[in-house]
């Protein structure tokens, strides 16, 4: 460097434009989600007219005999259609990705084409097959699909596509030479499967299972469309904010329902943890790397850095990705 | 067995048999045969896709041969599923159950009526102690270092006291030091047991090193079967000279003057070369020399034949420095102790003399 001065790279108009970016997402998360959750908090602490009452508020929650009740309609109904789900998607997924069948493009598409619909979709359509005037109504054996039979299959449909994609990534991803090497030392299929299959796909049954159990509490139109008089959370907010204009015991029950989203956060970053031991040593997850300092290029008249990395993807074909990067003079 | 009997040493365990193997339409092995002697320390060695790692996965029944027989300890196993066979395979990536501990991976084949609990345990104890890993018996895969994964791997092998034992690149993903290390360990152990152990390896030292024979493949057939001595002092083709050990060579035509040694000639340059009686004058031969038998300076001026050489560079190698000679057009590279590059006042550029007895020089018909 001519005048021995300090080496210090420009800041370039990507990096400007990055900065930029990520302002303009830090105001739009502080807008869109801490806003409204800070709103929550506070409203859950005051009465109608804004004085603090505590945790009156959730005093009245849990002795309310109603609201108690929407809260375990919810656990129960997530709780059974998780149980119903993971299982079948899991084996419709180990289908698609470990056999050979026929038709696999097709089953394919039949499973991911519910993801494109809304929740209400799936039960409107049951409305149409068991409602009153519906046509299969006599294989109810006069039981009502309005309620938690309704809810419980139609969030069944509804959920089944999102486990069923994360499973089939979980399995395809598998590890040859383990099966080779379980096979050589002489293990059984179910021996395989209990020992290599069901760990190596543990993180995506644990991933199916709280995005499952969070989709169906969380979800408004199911049970707003099939569940009739059955009380879940999510209806009762809006009874609650909407139909009796109680800010504060809907942002109770708002807070209630944050719990299962939290607790699901949770499992899953435990389960991210664990997921870490299935790798073995050779195959080390990718993890994105931050690139810093100057870049100097061995002769002035090269203009350009280069880099790549791969990515395997679940069908396994590998992305290549590879970035040049301006040779920023250094002054 | 009778077949035994008739025409082969009782002595051999396993036995290949024109075996071919087909991708598609790609041949990956071309009717290979061979026999492997009980106790046996045997390399499969050749470049990348030279189909040792197929015939490897055909003895093991990963992936059955298309044609051909492999009979094991008497019985054919071609088409045996890999259960049924009696083997214990390492790969080359380990390939451990990353959700068991170490001593789950170990006991893993240990199972059935032949291994009740305590036994199968005292077992794994054993095999824990034979590998020297009894401070991370309870560790998971990848809490190890790449060596000791190899040690797990190698004691989940040995765990069910095979017959054979497959070696499928086992060191390659190891550093340099510990893959020194854990060769010269493989090998004690092999011994010990007596064992029937392949290995397959690309590394031409490595083969050389631990085997009592290698075989060398390429294109999907065997080029040359022998000790690792026989390998490289005597190389059955141009091939193997080439691959095998480091070699410096020439092309050249061969003459047969009366009454004297066969001569190569290329170019100005006519070496004395005993390999070459066996090509008919005026044939063009495919050369080769190893760096340590040509002689240089004083060594050089009392052989007959000697010549004049440029040195175009020298390379440090630790022990020995490594020369490079240019001859008239003829590439050269010979090997000379460290110390000896004083000796010689060698520097680029400089001219020195140069012999190769006439019988390190091995000749071949230029393809």
């Amino acid at each position: 460097m001519p005048d021995g001065g300090a080496l210090r790279p420009r800041v370039s108009s990507e990096q400007r434009l990055m900065a930029l970016a990520l302002w303009a997402a830090a105001l739009f998360l502080l807008v869109a989600l801490l806003l409204p959750l800070g709103w929550l908090l506070v409203r859950a602490f005051q009465d109608a007219r804004g004085g603090f009452v505590g945790l009156a508020n959730f005093a009245q929650y849990v002795t309310t005999p109603s609201l108690a009740v929407s809260a375990w309609n919810s656990v129960w109904t997530a709780g059974l259609t998780t149980l119903v789900v993971v299982p079948a998607a899991f084996v419709y997924a180990y289908a698609l990705t470990r056999s050979c069948m026929p038709g696999k493009p097709v089953f394919r598409a039949v499973m991911l084409l519910p993801v494109l619909a809304p929740s209400l979709l799936p039960a409107l359509a049951l409305v149409y097959l068991f409602g009153n005037q519906g046509m299969l109504r006599g294989m109810l054996m006069g039981e009502s699909i309005y309620g938690p039979i309704g809810i419980v299959l139609a969030q069944i449909f509804y959920c089944f596509p999102h486990a069923a994609l994360i499973l089939s990534v979980a399995l395809s991803g598998a590890d040859g030479r383990l099966y080779e090497a379980a096979a050589a030392l002489k293990a059984g299929r179910g021996r395989i499967f209990t020992t290599v299959t069901l760990p190596g796909a543990r993180g995506g049954l644990v991933s199916a299972g709280v995005v499952v159990f969070t989709l169906v509490v969380t979800d408004f139109g199911i049970p707003k469309v099939i569940g009739g008089q059955f009380p879940v959370l999510a209806t009762e907010v809006y009874k609650q904010v909407v139909g009796q204009q109680n800010f504060n015991m809907g942002a109770v029950v708002g807070l209630v329902l944050l719990l299962p989203a939290i607790g699901a956060f949770l499992l899953d970053q435990w389960a991210q943890r664990r997921q870490g031991s299935v790798f073995s040593g050779r195959a080390v997850p990718l993890e994105p790397r931050r690139r810093e300092g100057v870049v100097v290029a061995p002769a002035s008249n090269q203009r350009w850095a280069s880099d790549g990395f791969e990515i395997p993807c679940w069908n396994g074909e590998v992305v290549r990705i590879a970035f040049a990067i301006h040779n920023h003079p250094v002054t | 067995m009778d077949l035994a009997g008739q025409s082969v040493p009782a002595s051999v365990y396993l036995t290949v048999q024109e075996v071919t193997k087909r991708f598609g339409r790609f041949v990956a092995l071309d009717r290979v045969s061979l026999d492997i002697r009980e106790g046996e320390f045997v390399s499969f060695l050749g470049p990348s896709g030279c189909g040792k790692t197929t015939l490897l996965r055909a003895i093991a029944g990963l992936d059955p041969p298309s044609e051909g027989r492999i009979v094991q300890a008497g019985r054919d196993i071609t088409l045996l599923p890999p259960g049924e066979r009696d083997f214990g395979i390492v790969f080359q990536s380990y390939a451990l159950f990353p959700n068991l501990d170490v001593r789950r991976n170990i006991g893993y084949g240990l199972r059935g009526p032949a291994w009740p609990r305590a036994k199968a345990e005292a077992r794994v104890e054993q095999l824990i102690s034979m590998v020297g890993l009894e401070e991370h018996a309870r560790k998971y895969p990848p809490q190890l270092s790449g060596g000791q994964q190899q040690r797990v791997a190698l004691a989940r092998a040995l765990a069910n006291h095979p017959g054979l034992l497959l070696l499928d690149e086992p060191l390659s993903a190891l550093d340099a030091i510990v893959r020194t290390r854990l060769r010269t360990e493989i090998r004690a152990l092999q011994k010990a047991l007596g064992v029937t152990t392949i290995m397959v390896t690309h590394d031409q030292e490595e083969a050389l090193s631990v085997s009592d024979r290698i075989v060398v493949m390429r294109d999907g057939r065997i080029e040359q079967i022998g000790t690792p001595e026989g390998v490289y002092r005597r190389p059955a083709s141009a091939f193997v000279a080439g691959f095998v050990g480091r070699t410096g060579s020439f092309r050249a035509e061969v003459e047969h003057p009366p009454a004297a040694t066969p001569r190569l000639r290329a170019g100005p340059v006519s070496l004395a070369a005993t390999a070459a009686a066996s090509l008919s004058p005026g044939d063009a031969a495919h050369a080769f020399i190893r760096p340590e038998d040509v002689r240089l300076g004083d060594d050089a001026l009392g052989h007959e034949g000697a010549f004049e050489a440029l040195v175009t560079g020298i390379e440090f190698l630790g022990p020995v420095c490594r020369v490079h000679l240019l001859a008239e057009g003829v590439k050269l590279e010979a090997d000379i102790p460290s110390e000896g590059i004083a000796r010689l006042d060698l520097a680029r550029a400089s001219r020195l003399w140069v012999a190769i007895p006439a019988d390190r020089i091995m000749t071949y018909p230029d393809a």
